[in-house]
């Protein structure tokens, strides 16, 4: 049966996600537009100058690179080829009914467009669908270039389509999808069959191409930090006093590393009057941000929101198919002049909360503070002016408002900021102090809610003024351990070394905490993490360096630029894994015991809660029943005689505090189930619950 | 040959430590001058005991410090 009922030629037009895609058929309709569902799957049909034009969605990739054996034990593997994914994930089988029915929409097209998001991974799912679906329209098919999914923007990029697809970004693409998949199917396997031989059970254990460097970057900073040997200093700091107005002033060497000399130059000073012997006053600018990139975005989003990458990446892309902001994958910190200034804020003048700001920014000289990084393909992360039509959520709303507030920022005037530092000598010793003042808002106005703006007034002081002294205080400090990554700092690392794409980044650190090889918010190194980075250091050390992956990286660029060929990139992964596998293959045993030894160990540690609060011996751990196949809490000592246990819910996983509860002394656990968690007493007849319970009454 | 406080192979100094935990005692040593000079008079029994105590010392750190102190050797490897 036809899927259309209209048997004319028409343009089919393949979007990236069904979201897009309707987006795209409301603003390129002209008359009506007739929607025919099959299921979840929406098509879209439309008249646009005399012709007819069908609108039809992928749902991101349709097809993936996979080996056709498809045995997880079986490595090496070099014989890859493209499949619809829902071949190679049974659990993805909804993606067959979508590439039918791309594939008998194609059967009676006679022009294709590809209207795919415009990067290296857009390029790469409309180059496969065209290519596989549509029976080989990708050298043929037209391209619809943008970077909002605005109604003017849709339409002027259809308007000026380009004949072909753009050849060196879609090679780019899929080369990078066949070496990750090369470098990591073949040592995830080598590794995962290292453990299955030699250990119970089997356990997915990962590496890949950029996972080796971001592993390597974490274990290096846990080392430095669990090797940590901290050396004392110490630090004096006087309270004085000026017509009743305190100015808190630290001694000029910030690290006094004797105690000696620290208690010499406190006995010299104490109770003696401070002289002020100079006051400097300096002015300086305080440039606008420039435009948001993903990565900027995301950090931003962290610092404000605590949101993790993946989080923001997720929302953008929501409000980006909502057509509120531009094209969220973007490199770029620069705002061209095409994308109209004038248009985004008289939309943006329409909201009742942006109306003051967005009027203010009208009335100033409309040009932003660009910034160094240009991305060919999209311009940086700007609102579109459209007013939200639906009620965004409360993360939607954040986010959003972050982005339109960093965009009325980059058109704001320089802050002008003044600085006033004073040196007071007492008993010949120099003391300083500073304060910090804005004179002119500038663009912090617009931003000011996002922005950590340390403005610090002291009373005013002349050269001589006599500060009579109020308290000396000698403070004993130790160096500190430096500070552990979080998501955000780990990708603002991966950024900087330049490995991963913007689109992947936030997802491959995902992938390293769903494999156990991170926990907790400020990251840790599991002891898998170190059992891999061990192995690998030892077998495969390239892997975990950056400069591989950076090569790479090199690597596709010129192919992008049409500057290389694809073969050499794919087979130089292919010789530099061989000795890398050949070596991992005769340590098995040795690399199966360390990895298992870890899995176990790792798994005791987050299964273990704190010390007994009955027997006092031993500690509290989380049991799985052999029998009932049920979760509880029990002691480590239940050999010894220590009784103590308390039932666990059976849904949902549960995790240590760290805390105990102050009304039992039993563990504070945090139980996560869907979306939701829960922090409560691990105790069950706990004196707290039922105080709750009784107030409930 | 394992490591004496953690199941890695050790390095080959018949230091009988793994990389980590003599990299460990190596700060260690060298943290000791630092203490000494700033404290003027500190015997290695209470640097140790010290360093034990402080929440910045890192966990390797501390399990060093607790073999070192039981063993009270000073500079026993390298």
């Amino acid at each position: 049966m036809p899927l259309l009922q209209d048997s004319s030629p028409y343009t089919l037009v393949i979007c990236e996600k069904p979201d897009a895609a309707e987006r795209i058929a409301e603003a390129l309709s002209e008359k009506e537009l007739n929607i025919k569902k099959y299921g979840n799957i929406k098509i879209f049909t439309l008249k646009r100058s005399e012709r007819t034009y069908v609108v039809c969605s992928a749902i991101g990739h349709l097809y993936t690179i996979s080996d056709p054996l498809q045995k997880r034990y079986v490595y090496p593997v070099f014989d890859v080829d493209w499949f619809p994914i829902h071949m190679i994930d049974r659990k993805r089988n909804y993606i067959s009914q979508r590439v039918a029915i791309i594939k008998k929409l194609a059967e009676n097209a006679d022009a294709f467009i590809n209207a795919c998001d415009f990067d290296q991974e857009g390029e790469t799912i409309g180059f496969n669908i065209l290519k596989y679906a549509c029976n080989g329209k990708q050298t043929t098919a037209l391209r619809a270039k943008f970077s909002t999914l605005t109604k003017t923007d849709i339409q002027e990029a259809f308007r000026t389509t380009v004949q072909g697809l753009d050849i060196g970004l879609a090679k780019a693409g899929r080369t990078r999808h066949i070496v990750d998949f090369i470098f990591g199917i073949n040592l995830s396997r080598a590794l995962s069959e290292s453990f299955h031989k030699f250990n119970q059970g089997y356990r997915v254990i990962t590496i890949g191409r950029v996972q080796g460097p971001i592993l390597s970057y974490v274990i290096n900073r846990e080392v430095e930090i669990r090797t940590f040997v901290p050396t004392p200093f110490w630090r004096l700091n006087i309270e004085l006093d000026k017509s009743g107005s305190t100015i808190i002033a630290d001694y000029e060497k910030k690290r006094i590393l004797k105690i000696s000399e620290a208690q010499n130059i406190k006995k010299r000073c104490e109770g003696k009057k401070g002289v002020v012997t100079n006051v400097t006053k300096s002015k300086y600018n305080q440039f606008p941000p420039f435009p948001f990139n993903l990565g900027d975005l995301q950090k931003g989003a962290y610092q404000a929101f605590g949101f993790i990458p993946s989080q923001t990446l997720m929302i953008s892309e929501r409000l980006y198919l909502n057509a509120l902001i531009s094209y969220p994958r973007t490199s770029s910190q620069k705002l061209p002049p095409s994308i109209d200034y004038l248009r985004i804020l008289k939309g943006l003048q329409r909201s009742k909360v942006l109306n003051k700001d967005a009027t203010e920014v009208l009335h100033g000289k409309l040009v932003p503070n660009q910034g160094p990084k240009n991305d060919s393909a999209h311009p940086a992360i700007y609102p579109t002016g459209d007013i939200p039509k639906r009620v965004l959520s409360s993360s939607e709303n954040k986010l959003y408002d972050l982005i339109v507030r960093r965009f009325f920022a980059v058109f704001g005037e320089v802050a002008k900021r003044e600085r006033i530092s004073v040196t007071v000598d007492i008993g010949g010793y120099l003391f300083n102090t500073y304060g910090k003042q804005t004179l002119c808002e500038g663009w912090l106005k617009f931003y000011r809610k996002y922005v950590n703006v340390d403005d610090k007034l002291i009373p005013h002081l002349v050269e001589n003024d006599e500060l009579s002294p109020k308290s000396l205080v000698m403070e004993e400090k130790f160096t500190q351990p430096p500070h552990r990554y979080n998501q955000s700092s780990l990708l603002e690392k991966m950024e900087q070394e330049n490995i991963g794409t913007k689109a992947t980044r936030a997802n491959i650190i995902q992938t390293l905490y769903d494999r156990g090889y991170f926990s907790g918010t400020n990251i840790f190194a599991t002891d898998i993490a170190f059992a891999v980075f061990d192995v690998m250091k030892l077998y495969s050390p390239e892997i975990i360096s950056i400069e591989m992956t950076r090569k790479i990286e090199e690597n596709l660029d010129k192919i992008e630029r049409s500057k290389m060929d694809e073969e050499i990139v794919i087979h130089q992964a292919v010789d530099q894994i061989m000795d890398s596998l050949s070596a991992i293959k005769k340590a098995e045993q040795e690399i199966g015991g360390k990895i298992g030894q870890a899995v176990i160990k790792t798994i005791h540690k987050q299964h273990r809660l704190n010390s007994c609060p009955i027997c006092k011996k031993g500690f509290l751990i989380i049991i799985r029943s052999k029998k009932t196949n049920k979760q509880f809490i029990g002691c480590s000592g239940y050999d010894a005689g220590c009784q103590a246990s308390s039932p666990l819910p059976q849904n949902g996983t549960v995790t240590s505090t760290g805390k105990t509860c102050s009304n039992c002394g039993w563990p504070i656990i945090n139980i996560r189930f869907k979306r939701k968690s829960w922090r409560l007493c691990a105790n069950i007849t706990c004196t707290s619950k039922r105080m709750v319970k009784e107030d409930e009454m | 040959m394992k490591c004496r406080l953690c199941n890695r192979e050790t390095i080959e100094n018949n230091s009988g430590f793994c990389p980590y935990h003599n990299e460990c005692i190596k700060k260690i040593d060298a943290g000791f001058e630092k203490w000494r000079q700033a404290y003027g008079e500190l015997n290695w029994q209470t640097y140790l005991q010290r360093l034990h105590e402080r929440h910045e010392t890192g966990d390797w750190t501390k399990e060093c410090c607790y073999i070192l102190k039981k063993e009270k050797k000073h500079k026993f490897i390298f």
